[in-house]
């Protein structure tokens, strides 16, 4: 039960802990395009 | 809109073979490239854009910056749009006029993997005001939206219909925008450029590349090579030099040049770990690409509607003349020129109207232009032609031939065609093997 207890306590404090702002890492991709625009039909 | 269904068959695949988290966005201006529209365009440019948004829906976008382009259907049309979409539209300086309050989604907070990114949509200010809306300098919205952001994020990425000065003064005023996708640039992709601290990338227009970035965040704005390709370059410098060493009289500049290496060595091992990289590269949507059936059936469906629209105003034109009056069309040209006129009937030039046809789209006022002969400005001429100028005829070569057909010698054309001519049609993006020489040869005819 103490142990519980005591598992309880840190994950709550750690879940307390002030984010850090904007420090945070990871990767991801990131798909894009732009000036689309109608895009030229292949007409013939 | 040829190449939406290829965009939609790569997004599919891309999004099977990766297993990071995937981010999906628009810099803007997709839906027109005109402002205002010309009267003529109207109809079927929104019809294109109706279509666009049902394509983009389907392709999984999560925003799309509001370029001043895409409001030349006008604000309640681009509003209308924002409504069908199941992307987010962003602009974070696009204001209703009367209580100056963001007409659109400033900005937009996603989770992405581990990462919470921040993404702005800004306005470019340039052309007519929109009724009822005001697009406010960057100046005057942007950094409010960027401070609100900052501590709630861990990336931020602009969507911005801005030019090159307006990049610097951004990228040196907010250092906290990480990366900026940048529409209404030149035309032609752009890897990944450094500008200050912050990333500026984008792809070449109408759609003809995907970007596709992997980022590797370490949690602030050192961005360099992948860590391990630096480190592997440097370590080859360092061979090359102690072969100098050992072959080369030991100089001190020599020696001085190793010690410099090898402390830089040694700060790359210790700080591999803490450079944010990033590899880019852009997809061609080449005709090889095959199509997803679902946005190639919208397409095909709007292309309908463009060519439905196109008949409609045809019949309104119906008695009207067609164009310029100074063109003759083929058959006159043949009364005195058969040989010619045979050779030329070889050509794909005179299928041009065809091939148009075969595709129903002979009154799709944006293929029209380049398939017949003697429309350049008043394109909606295009619809009322004699059958003679429906073709890529003599006349599209040589000149307007009236004046020649009543007078041949006191009116002569322009026997051979400026490289001018042709491209106005053999555009790069109409035509990326177009070689004037060359193709000069093809569709020239003996004399």
């Amino acid at each position: 039960m103490n142990h519980f207890r005591s598992g309880l306590s840190l994950l709550l404090f750690l879940l307390l802990l002030p984010h850090p702002a904007r420090a945070a890492e990871g990767n991801f991709v990131l798909l894009y395009s732009n000036d689309v625009h109608g895009e030229t039909a292949p007409c013939g | 809109m040829g190449g939406l269904s290829k965009k939609a068959y790569q997004l599919k695949e891309l999004r099977k073979e990766t297993s990071a988290p995937i981010l999906t966005l628009d810099g803007g201006a997709l839906l027109f490239d005109e402002m205002p529209l010309p009267p003529a365009q109207e109809a079927p440019a929104k019809a294109t854009a109706r279509g666009i948004v049902k394509a983009y829906n389907l392709m999984g976008y999560d925003a799309v910056g509001v370029s001043r382009y895409d409001l030349a259907g006008g604000l309640p049309f681009l509003r209308r749009m924002a409504k069908d979409s199941k992307f987010r539209w962003l602009s974070a300086n696009l204001m209703d006029q009367a209580d100056h309050k963001p007409l659109f989604l400033p900005r937009l907070i996603k989770k992405v993997g581990s990462l919470t990114v921040g993404v702005i949509g800004l306005t470019g200010t340039g052309g007519p005001p929109p009724a009822d809306g005001v697009i406010l300098p960057w100046r005057e919205a942007l950094p409010a939206v960027v401070t609100e952001l900052e501590p709630k994020t861990d990336f931020i990425i602009l969507l911005a219909d801005i030019d090159r000065q307006q990049i610097e003064e951004i990228t040196a005023t907010l250092p906290a925008i990480n990366l900026i996708i940048q529409t209404r640039g030149n035309g032609t992709n752009q890897p990944p450029e450094l500008v200050h601290q912050s990333l500026i990338c984008r792809t070449a227009k109408q759609g003809k590349y995907l970007g596709m970035l992997s980022l590797d965040w370490q949690g602030r704005p050192d961005w360099g090579r992948r860590p391990a390709a630096v480190l592997l370059d440097r370590k080859r410098a360092l061979d090359r030099l102690n072969w100098q060493l050992r072959h080369l009289p030991k100089t001190a500049a020599l020696q001085e040049e190793k010690k410099g290496l090898a402390e830089e060595i040694a700060t790359l091992e210790s700080d591999k770990d803490k450079i944010s990289s990033f590899q880019n590269r852009f997809l061609a949507m080449e005709s090889s690409v095959p199509d997803e059936p679902k946005v190639e059936a919208v397409v095909s469906e709007i292309r309908q509607e463009i060519n439905r629209l196109g008949r409609q105003a045809a019949q309104q034109r119906a008695g009207a003349a067609g164009g310029d009056h100074s063109y003759v069309g083929w058959q006159a040209c043949a009364r005195c020129h058969p040989l010619e006129t045979k050779n030329w009937q070889k050509t794909k030039h005179a299928g041009s109207y065809r091939t148009l046809t075969v595709k129903k789209q002979q009154f799709n006022l944006n293929c029209l232009p380049c398939h017949v002969t003697g429309i350049q400005k008043e394109t909606a001429a295009a619809l009322a032609l004699s059958e003679g100028r429906r073709t890529v005829g003599c006349e599209m070569c040589h000149g307007p031939g009236g004046k020649h057909a009543q007078a041949p010698k006191r009116n002569q054309v322009r026997r051979r065609p400026a490289a001018e001519v042709c491209l106005r049609c053999h555009t790069p993006e109409q035509d990326d093997d177009f070689d004037f020489q060359r193709d000069l040869k093809r569709a020239a005819h003996p004399e």
